[in-house]
């Protein structure tokens, strides 16, 4: 009883106390600077939920995050600088395109069976979502990006400030947070992790593996989408490196480090990497090192990821210091 | 001009070869896909270039020892690879290892940034780049030096899977493992040695690559889903399979950078990658069922 309780807790609540205290920094500091990183770190919470659904919680190998990421990015500066549409309109239809593009990558990657084929596909997606930002001049305006990007406007105020977009990203973050959460608890959350277990034993209770598996690469590519249009704005400028094959990387790198198949882990991994690499700073020219090293360590060390290992930490702290009555309560339930 | 294309696509060709063959060796030995090929590549001509000009103290060396301590160097950066990414990472799942893998792929490539710096470096030439009339086409010799190291590297490769007792090993690991075991092959020897051969062919392919292009940080990232292509081409784990599918993709790739348009030559080779998983997963040589990646 009590360990389902504690399950609830991680599940529910924990995601929006983290939200909780990344909102209060403000009170403490309003270094732009680190509201610029803080904003970043809202924007990739965004992605590693979305690569959670598909990669933590339906067990399919996503590398092709920065293709949707680029896809909501690039449809909304469009959108908005083409045809001065409001950002508002932007965010949602960014995340609609990225959603098709979603299905367009879902569908051929049914047909592939294991991970190496699986990591390889979205590469490529990937790969030739760059290609084209790149040679599709009169579009996209190649290399160069997308400058002048409006930014988004409430009422009758403009948002541009650090601490505006701080606020207002997340917000995004936490009704995202409370919609993954639901997805998540959903029938269809449970048939994603059924599939990831076993794809014979969730067809045979009926669970489709073509239709939830493309429903899975759907919902990431539409986070991605929306952490795309948030970045095109938050930005203003918009270039082609920016989506690179580091990206899809990063946003592995971040449910591995947060906690696989986790919500409240995804927060915890997608700030951890935007602030790791600002506390490496103080190394300098041994910055980026140091980062890959940490990198390396924390997949070899952290099977659990930070968050998951935060917990176990607080459980253990907790058996030490509580009456040796309680203890074993918990252990005989 | 078509004839003239499909030499030179040779060329490039026979260097994606190697770093397919590289790929081949590890799926078929160890069940795993080292995703910082690309960086060994990158590494080895870097070090092999720092061996020819010659480094403080260190005297300049002559190309064939130059490219000898690249590929000693490749040879090396796998083993660790091996051991800290790959076997570490065995029992928790593909994720894992794929995350480790890349992990390492960032790390030699901001070492190599630190080393030699991020502007890249000119490979001076050593055969050269003068084309050599043949009838109509031109053929620069540089390209038939590439081919020809390429091949003898192919040729070493093969006698020392089926001559020797480690390659023997090797390949008795590949068909089945568990067996292999019970006849007291260590799989931490031979995995280790797949990755240390596996490397070495990578390594060379940088180096034989370096001459024709700049040697920067980044040129990893490029061959890296090249050499994927023409491995998925072949068919994933197939030694003469990516022997053929590198070949090929060269050759298509230079045909229709030719013909139509080179500004997106890149994503020919992604389209291919996609259209093969796609309609033939198996790949060209390929062997069906079981084998699958």
């Amino acid at each position: 009883m009590k360990a389902r309780h504690h399950e609830n807790f991680i599940t529910h609540v924990l995601p929006f106390i983290l939200i909780g205290v990344i909102a209060l920094v403000p009170l403490l500091t309003r270094d732009p600077y680190l509201m610029h990183i803080l904003v970043l770190g809202g924007i990739y919470v965004i992605l590693a939920i979305g690569m959670n659904i598909i990669t933590g919680y339906c067990g399919q190998i996503n590398l092709g995050m920065a293709g949707f990421f680029a896809v909501g990015a690039y449809t909304s500066a469009l959108l908005t600088t083409r045809l001065s549409l409001s950002f508002w309109l932007a965010l949602p239809t960014s995340a609609l395109v990225a959603g098709v593009a979603g299905v367009l990558v879902g569908v051929p990657a049914l047909k592939v069976r294991g991970g190496v084929y699986l990591v390889l596909i979205t590469t490529s997606f990937a790969g030739i979502v760059q290609v084209i930002l790149n040679q599709w001049v009169s579009l996209t305006k190649g290399p160069m990006g997308i400058v002048g990007i409006p930014a988004p406007a409430i009422g009758n105020v403009l948002i541009y400030e650090r601490i505006h977009w701080f606020y207002l990203t997340y917000a995004i973050v936490a009704v995202i947070v409370f919609l993954a959460i639901r997805l998540v608890g959903s029938r269809i959350g449970r048939s994603f992790v059924a599939l990831r277990e076993s794809e014979t034993s969730a067809q045979s209770i009926g669970i489709s593996p073509a239709f939830y598996k493309v429903l899975a690469f759907v919902c990431s590519a539409v986070l991605a989408g929306i952490a795309g249009s948030i970045y095109a704005h938050y930005m203003t400028t918009i270039s082609p490196d920016a989506f690179g094959f580091n990206l899809s990387v990063l946003a592995l790198i971040m449910i591995v480090v947060g906690g696989i198949g986790s919500i409240p882990g995804s927060i915890v991994g997608g700030v951890a990497l935007a602030l790791f690499p600002e506390w490496l700073r103080a190394l300098g020219p041994y910055q980026s090192v140091a980062y890959a090293a940490g990198i390396i360590l924390a997949v070899v060390f952290l099977p659990k990821g930070l968050l998951m290992m935060g917990v176990d930490a607080v459980q253990l702290i907790r058996k030490w210091f509580l009456a040796p009555d309680e203890t074993s309560e918990k252990e005989v339930s | 001009m078509i004839i003239q294309l499909i030499i030179s696509g040779l060329a490039i060709g026979s260097v994606y070869s190697l770093v397919a063959l590289a790929h081949s060796l590890i799926w078929s030995g160890v069940r795993a896909v080292n995703f910082a090929q690309g960086e060994v590549f990158m590494a080895a001509a870097f070090v092999a270039l720092t061996a020819l000009s010659g480094a403080g103290r260190l005297p300049a060396l002559p190309f064939g020892a130059a490219v000898l301590v690249g590929v000693v160097a490749a040879s090396l950066i796998g083993l660790v690879i091996y051991n800290v990414a790959i076997r570490t990472t065995s029992k928790k799942g593909f994720l894992y290892a794929l995350g480790a893998c890349i992990g390492f792929s960032t790390l030699l490539q901001s070492s190599a940034i630190l080393i030699w710096g991020s502007t890249g470096e000119q490979f001076p030439a050593q055969i050269s780049m003068v084309p050599l009339r043949v009838g109509s086409i031109f053929i620069a010799p540089q390209d038939l030096f590439i081919m020809g190291i390429s091949l003898t590297a192919m040729i070493i490769l093969y006698f020392f899977l089926s001559k020797t007792r480690l390659g023997t090993a090797m390949r008795a690991a590949a068909q089945n493992r568990e067996v292999a075991g019970l006849m007291g092959i260590s799989h931490r020897l031979t995995d280790s040695l797949t990755f240390m051969v596996a490397s070495c062919l990578a390594g060379l392919a940088g180096i034989l690559l370096a001459p024709k292009f700049f040697v920067t940080p980044q040129m990893g990232s490029m061959i890296s889903s090249k050499g994927f292509t023409a491995a998925v081409l072949g068919g994933f784990g197939s030694i003469p399979g990516a022997v053929l599918g590198g070949l090929l993709l060269g050759v298509l790739e230079n045909i229709s950078a030719g013909l139509i348009s080179s500004s997106y030559k890149d994503a020919i080779s992604f389209l291919i990658m996609v259209l093969i998983i796609m309609f033939k997963p198996e790949g060209l040589l390929g062997v069906k069922g079981g084998r699958k990646a």
